[in-house]
């Protein structure tokens, strides 16, 4: 590997000092993360604020502009691209989209990782692929087409190929976003149960403030670049913060405000005269 | 390489130990398949009290072995399954087969 640094054994992932900027905005702005082994730890905040671009970091996919991001003590921006395919078989990541292969069966969207990755016989493939679809409830659908899936139906299959490889780490992006309530409940309970039996360590990028807080040990909340909150959930519920109570409250208006900034709106709609300081929020 | 697997024959009884991951369950699997067929008797063991570590693999690895006693009609009884590995089989569903 390109640099050790074995940090602390607590901590599957040490972020720190993280910076990226696209244009003029702060993405994030010298940002410090630690996610402990064996636990689910969420990322929240309100759309747009980089939680999906922090998993795309941790699986290096991106590259941040400044800060380490060291995963079981390899900082993963300094990987070359052995070491970093290495780290990567070590992670399972549940997209939003569930990105099924759409002209394969689920089986063989499930079989995919092994025949890709491993030299297992087609019966220890049959075996292990069995063996996950059963875990996510799956087994009688093997052969269906995706198409043929809910959307529920999907993410489950996506996330029995997300641990087809037996992931130390699974990160989880929106896992319940456009999710019936039934298969919410059903994600929520297969997360908890991966976490629990198989001890994975588990990232929840998610906006979903009621599910996320029922199976997190530990949340972040970002906004505008930095941690606006970190703590238990209960914690996170019960603070004063007024940007992150905004957030977990969903209020319309706050510290985040409800309009855009714009420009004084008598003087806008001409019944008043243009004057120099035009970005007064309305 | 050497393999992270290793199997040791003794009576009725078949010794498993090291990691069994995706790779290192192909060495033993042969070994394992081989006594089963050959010389193994109608009741015999697997033990894994010395597996250190094992995949998924590891799983289809005792769901094989067990087939193969079947075809024979032997009974193959899993001992010592370590913790790990009764996890994955929960998970899998395969409480009843394995733990």
């Amino acid at each position: 590997m390109t640099e050790q640094n074995t940090g602390d054994k607590h901590n599957l992932i040490e972020i720190r000092n993280l910076c990226f900027q696209r244009g003029e905005r702060w993405i994030f702005n010298g940002v410090d993360i630690d996610i402990p082994r064996g636990k689910i730890t969420a990322i929240m905040g309100p759309s747009g604020t980089g939680k999906t671009t922090l998993l795309r970091f941790i699986g290096g996919q991106l590259y941040p502009d400044n800060g380490s991001i060291l995963l079981d003590g390899n900082n993963i921006p300094q990987l070359n691209r052995n070491d970093l395919f290495a780290v990567r078989r070590k992670i399972g990541m549940l997209f939003q989209s569930g990105a099924l292969f759409t002209d394969l069966t689920v089986f063989e969207n499930i079989a995919f990782p092994l025949r890709v990755h491993t030299r297992l016989s087609e019966t220890m493939i049959r075996d292990v692929v069995l063996m996950k679809l059963h875990a996510v409830g799956l087994r009688g659908a093997r052969d269906l087409m995706p198409s043929e899936l809910s959307g529920g139906m999907a993410r489950r299959a996506a996330l029995a190929r997300a641990i087809v490889l037996d992931p130390q780490l699974i990160m989880y992006d929106e896992p319940f976003t456009g999710q019936d309530p039934i298969s919410k409940g059903m994600l929520v309970e297969l997360i908890r149960l991966l976490n629990n039996t198989l001890g994975l360590t588990s990232i929840i990028v998610s906006h979903d403030v009621h599910e996320t807080a029922s199976i997190a040990d530990y949340i972040y909340v970002i906004a505008d670049g930095k941690i606006i909150g970190r703590g238990t959930p209960e914690e996170i519920m019960n603070t004063d913060e007024p940007r992150v109570r905004q957030f977990i409250c969903g209020l319309a208006d706050g510290p985040v405000p409800f309009h855009y900034p714009a420009p004084n709106y008598r003087q806008d709609l001409h019944l008043e005269p243009v004057q120099e300081s035009m970005q007064e929020r309305v | 390489m050497a393999s992270l697997a290793t199997v040791s024959i003794n009576g009725d009884t078949l010794a498993l130990a090291g990691v069994l991951d995706f790779e290192s369950v192909l060495d033993v699997d042969m070994q394992g398949q081989q006594w089963l067929q050959d010389s193994a008797p109608s009741q015999c063991n697997v033990d894994l009290s010395k597996v250190t570590y094992s995949s998924s693999a590891g799983v289809a690895l005792l769901l094989g072995w067990l087939r193969a006693a079947q075809i024979k009609q032997k009974t193959l009884h899993i001992q010592q399954l370590p913790a790990n590995m009764a996890a994955l089989a929960k998970v899998g569903g395969l409480d009843d087969l394995l733990v």
